[in-house]
C-alpha cells in the first residue's frame, strides 16, 4: 500500500515519518494487545490463567460471560444493579454538573454584579487545592449530611467550580453579547436567552465535556468506594471483585467482567471520538 | 437521532427522579435491635454467615441483622477507634484488630457464660480449653472469641509424595526436601511453594514452642516474665532478657535456614499472591506448601479438578534432643514419635509402652518419663490461626446486647452445623448434642484430616499479643522488625540463622524503650 502523504516528502522526512509511524503503530498495538489479552483471558479457566497466562484457551469458556451476570455480585449487588448504579452515578453528575457550570459561568461572565469576578478567581484557586488534604473533612461533611450510601450523593457533583467552569467561562467571555441583545429585542427573557440562544452555541463543547466527564465518572471508583460502598458501580464492583480474588479464585470471571464493563465506554468512544478529540484539548492546542 | 437521544436522556432523568425520591440512607441502623455486622470474607467465604444470620433472625425476630462482607480489613482498627459517632458497627467478625484496640472492645465474658436456647452447656464449656486459653488477655478477660480459621501446617500433594515417608522430625524433613529436589526438579516441580513468607509462621512458631515447651511459651515468653501480668497487674515491668534469650526462636531459625534455600522453592514465590501460589501448588508445581484448613474451601470456587492433597503433623524439631536425657539421636527421636502417633491414634495403649519402673519402652531402647512427656507434647502441638479470627464488639455499640446474643448463638449447635456444612471446616468445640457433630463422610481427605487434627491435638497460637503490655500496647514482636523469611530465601546474599538472630536481638534491644514507652511502662 502506498502512503500518499509520503509522496511529497524528502527521503530523510520519509524515513523519519516511517519510523514515527512504526513507533506510533507499536504504541497503539500495545494498547490493543492489552484488550486482546483481556478477551483471551476471559475465555480461559482460572487455572489456565495462572498456569499458562499467555496461551490461548484449550476450550473457550463462553459461559464466563454468562456467569458474570450471576456470580459477579460483590456486596450482594447484581451485575444489573451495578450497571444501573454506573449509569446513574455517571450520567446525572456529568449532566447536572456541566449544566450548572455552564449557567454559573454565563452569569458570572455576562452579568455585572457584586462578587461575579470574585467567583471566577475563587474557582481558579479551588481548582489548585489538593483534594487529598481535604479528604477527612469531606468525609465527615458527607457523613453528617447523610449522603453515605445515598443516591442523593450526586448533589456533591453540582459544585459549579473547577476546570469545567473555567472552560465555559472562557467560552462565554469570548461570545459576543450581540446575540443576546438581538434576542432581547425580539422579546426573549433571561432564561430564554440563555437556553435558546447562548447555551446552544456551546453545544459542541458541552457535548465533549459531558462525554469526558461521563467517561471519568463511569471509570471512577475511589469516591464511590469511600462514600457509596453499598451502592457499588461496575468499576467499584470490579475493584471489589479483584480484592475478592484473595479468597475467591475466579480470575477468569474478573477478566470477563472487565471486558463487559468496558463495552459502554468503547461504544461511546467509537461513536463520538471526533467530538472528544477535536473540541477539547488539555494541552492548549485546539483544532 | 436527536429525538432518540432526547428520549434516552429524559428516561434517565425520570429514573433518577424516581430513585432520588425513593432513596434513604442505608448506612446507619443505630438502634438497640438493629445489629450491624462487618464480616471478613476470607477463605471461608460468607455463605455460611448469611445462613447463620437467617437462623438467628428466625429465632430472635425482635432483632434485625445486617451483614456487610468485605475482603479488606486494613481500616478496621481506625473504624473502631473512630467511636460511636462515626462507627455504627455493633459486631465484627474480623482478623484480630490491633491488640492495642482492646480498650475499645467490650469484654465477652458474658457471652462465654451464656447458654443458648435448648442447650445445656455454657458457650465456654463448648469451646476447647486450649483454644480458649489463647484468647485470654493479660487482665484475665476475653475481648475476642474465635469464629473461623483452622489448624495449619505442611500441606502436601499426596500423588507426588507417594513412595516417600512422611517426615517426623525436621532432619527427616530436610532429607526429604533434598530427595524431592533431586527427583522432581527436572519436571519443573519444587519441594516448596509459598507466598511472601506469610504462612511459614505456622511452622517456625510451632518449632519454637516445641523446643521451649508449652509452659514456657504461655507463662514466660508470652508474658515476658511478668508472672502477675495475666492477673491484670500493669505495674510489673516486662523482662527484656526473656525477649532476647536464645530460645526456641533461634532453633526454629536454624531449621528454616536449611529449608529456605532458593533452589527448593518455586521461583517468584515471594511476589505472587497466595491464591496464585495455591493454584500452582494444586496443579503440581510444588510438593509442599505451608497452609491451613481453609485452603480447600478457598480453592473449590475455581471448579478445577485438583490432585489429592493432605496435611502432615508438624515434624518435631530435631534439636529438641538437646533437652532430652535418653534420646540423643534423630533416629531415636523418630522412633519415639512413631510410638506417640500410635498412642494418639489408639493403635497402641500407653500401658503397652510404659514400664513398671516408669520408663517407656520404644523398640529396643527405653526412655525416661520426662523425655516421653516432652516429645509427646511436642508431637501433639498444632499451630492454629483461629485466634487470628476474632469476634469482637466495640464497647460503644448501640446494639451491644443483641450483638452478644448473636455472638453466643454463633456457638450454638445449630449455627455450628451450618458452618460445618457450608465450609467443611470445624472449630475445636464440643456439641451440646453429640449427634449434631459434623458428618465428615462426604468431606475430602484434607478436610477430614484438618478436622481430626483440630480435635486430637493441642492447638497453639499467637498469644503474646494478649499476655504482655509490651506486646499488647508496646508493639513488641517476637522477631523484632526482621523479615527473615525473605532474607533467608534470597537467590544471592541469603542470610544465615546466626546473622538473622543477630539482627533480631539488635532490633529488640534498640526498640525496647519504645515498646515500654508505648505500653505506658516508662
Amino acid at each position: 500500500m502506498k502512503i500518499k502523504f509520503l509522496d511529497r516528502k524528502s527521503t530523510a522526512e520519509k524515513i523519519i515519518y516511517t519510523i514515527i509511524f512504526i513507533l506510533f503503530t507499536a504504541f497503539a498495538l500495545s494498547y490493543l494487545y492489552i484488550f486482546f489479552w483481556g478477551v483471551v483471558a476471559s475465555l480461559k479457566t482460572h487455572d489456565e490463567n495462572i498456569m499458562k497466562p499467555f496461551a490461548f484457551p484449550e476450550v473457550a469458556q463462553w459461559k464466563n460471560f454468562i456467569e458474570v451476570f450471576t456470580l459477579f455480585t460483590p456486596n450482594k449487588t447484581s451485575f444489573l444493579e451495578m450497571t444501573f448504579n454506573s449509569i446513574y452515578f455517571s450520567v446525572v453528575p456529568a449532566a447536572g454538573g456541566i449544566l450548572l457550570c455552564a449557567m454559573l459561568s454565563y452569569v458570572t461572565t455576562k452579568y455585572n454584579f457584586f462578587g461575579a469576578k470574585a467567583y471566577y478567581y475563587v474557582s481558579f484557586v479551588v481548582m489548585l487545592l489538593p483534594i487529598y488534604s481535604s479528604g477527612g473533612a469531606m468525609y465527615k461533611l458527607i457523613y453528617n449530611l447523610g449522603l453515605i450510601n445515598n443516591y442523593l450523593f450526586v448533589v456533591t457533583a453540582f459544585g459549579g467550580l473547577g476546570a469545567m467552569y473555567m472552560y465555559f467561562a472562557a467560552f462565554f467571555k469570548n461570545l459576543s453579547w450581540s446575540y443576546a441583545e438581538a434576542a432581547y429585542i425580539d422579546g426573549a427573557n433571561d432564561w430564554q436567552v440563555f437556553f435558546r440562544v447562548m447555551l446552544p452555541q456551546s453545544m459542541t463543547m458541552l457535548g465533549a465535556l459531558f462525554l469526558l466527564s461521563w467517561m471519568g465518572a463511569w471509570n471512577s471508583y475511589d469516591a464511590q468506594l469511600l462514600y457509596l460502598p453499598k451502592l457499588p458501580t461496575l468499576s467499584v464492583g470490579i475493584y471489589l471483585f479483584d480484592f475478592d480474588m484473595k479468597y475467591y479464585v475466579r480470575r477468569d470471571l474478573l477478566f470477563a467482567a472487565c471486558m463487559v464493563s468496558s463495552i459502554p465506554t468503547l461504544i461511546v468512544f467509537i461513536c463520538f471520538n471526533n467530538i472528544m478529540m477535536s473540541n477539547i484539548s488539555l494541552g492548549g492546542i485546539k483544532e | 437521532m436527536r429525538k432518540i437521544i432526547s428520549l434516552a436522556l429524559m428516561s434517565v432523568m425520570a429514573l433518577t427522579t424516581v430513585c432520588a425520591a425513593g432513596c434513604n440512607n442505608k448506612g446507619a441502623n443505630d438502634s438497640a435491635t438493629d445489629i450491624e455486622i462487618t464480616f471478613w470474607r476470607s477463605g471461608m467465604g460468607d455463605e455460611f454467615i448469611q445462613k447463620i444470620e437467617e437462623a438467628f433472625e428466625a429465632k430472635y425476630p425482635e432483632y434485625n441483622v445486617e451483614i456487610t462482607s468485605e475482603t479488606t480489613n486494613t481500616a478496621i482498627p481506625d473504624k473502631i477507634m473512630n467511636g460511636a459517632k462515626y462507627n455504627t458497627v455493633d459486631l465484627y467478625f474480623e482478623p484480630v484488630p490491633s491488640n492495642a484496640l482492646f480498650q475499645y472492645l467490650e469484654p465477652l465474658d458474658d457471652v462465654l457464660n451464656m447458654v443458648n436456647a435448648g442447650e445445656s452447656k455454657k458457650v465456654s464449656e463448648k469451646i476447647s480449653t486450649s483454644l480458649l486459653n489463647n484468647y485470654k488477655f493479660y487482665d484475665g478477660k476475653y475481648y475476642t472469641l474465635p469464629y473461623g480459621g483452622g489448624v495449619c501446617g505442611l500441606v502436601y500433594n499426596e500423588d507426588l509424595m507417594e513412595g516417600y515417608a512422611i517426615p517426623k522430625t525436621t532432619d527427616e524433613l530436610r532429607r526429604l526436601v533434598m530427595d524431592l529436589y533431586t527427583d522432581y526438579n527436572a519436571q519443573n516441580c519444587k519441594p516448596f511453594i509459598y507466598f511472601s513468607g506469610g504462612y511459614w509462621e505456622y511452622l517456625y512458631n510451632t518449632w519454637q514452642v516445641q523446643y521451649d515447651g508449652l509452659d514456657y511459651y504461655y507463662n514466660t515468653f508470652s508474658t515476658l516474665g511478668q508472672e502477675a501480668s495475666v492477673l491484670g497487674s500493669e505495674n510489673e515491668k516486662p523482662n527484656l532478657e526473656v525477649l532476647t534469650k536464645k530460645d526456641g526462636r533461634y532453633q526454629a531459625l536454624t531449621v528454616m535456614e536449611t529449608l529456605l534455600d532458593s533452589q527448593y522453592v518455586v521461583a517468584g514465590s515471594n511476589s505472587a499472591d497466595h491464591t496464585t501460589q495455591q493454584t500452582k501448588f494444586l496443579n503440581g508445581r510444588a510438593v509442599m506448601m505451608c497452609n491451613g484448613a481453609w485452603m480447600n474451601n478457598e480453592m473449590k470456587t475455581s471448579n478445577a479438578e485438583y490432585k489429592n492433597f493432605s496435611i502432615m503433623p508438624t515434624p518435631v524439631i530435631s534439636s529438641i534432643v538437646d533437652k532430652l536425657t535418653d534420646v540423643n539421636s534423630d533416629s531415636k527421636l523418630s522412633a519415639v514419635i512413631d510410638a506417640v502417633d500410635k498412642v494418639v491414634d489408639g493403635e497402641v495403649s500407653l500401658d503397652d509402652i510404659k514400664q513398671a519402673d516408669g520408663t517407656y519402652a520404644i523398640g529396643d531402647f527405653t526412655i525416661c518419663e520426662s523425655d516421653w512427656n516432652t516429645i509427646y507434647e511436642a508431637r501433639t502441638l498444632i499451630w492454629e490461626n483461629y485466634s487470628q479470627h476474632a469476634i469482637c464488639i466495640p464497647n460503644y455499640a448501640s446494639a451491644k446486647e443483641g450483638a452478644k446474643k448473636f455472638a453466643a448463638f454463633y456457638f450454638s449447635d445449630e449455627a455450628q452445623m451450618i458452618m460445618n456444612d457450608k465450609t467443611h471446616m470445624t472449630l475445636p468445640l464440643t456439641f451440646d448434642k453429640t449427634e449434631n457433630a459434623p458428618n465428615t463422610a462426604v468431606w475430602s481427605t484434607f478436610e477430614k484430616t484438618m478436622s481430626d487434627f483440630a480435635n486430637k491435638y493441642t492447638t497453639v497460637g499467637i498469644v503474646e499479643g494478649r499476655r504482655s503490655l509490651a506486646f499488647t500496647r508496646g508493639g513488641a514482636m517476637e522477631y523484632g522488625a526482621v523479615n527473615f523469611v525473605s532474607a533467608m530465601s534470597q537467590q544471592t546474599g541469603a542470610k544465615s540463622a546466626d546473622a538473622i538472630w543477630g539482627e533480631v536481638t539488635t532490633s529488640l534491644n534498640d526498640n525496647w524503650n519504645t515498646y515500654l514507652s508505648n505500653a505506658g511502662l516508662k
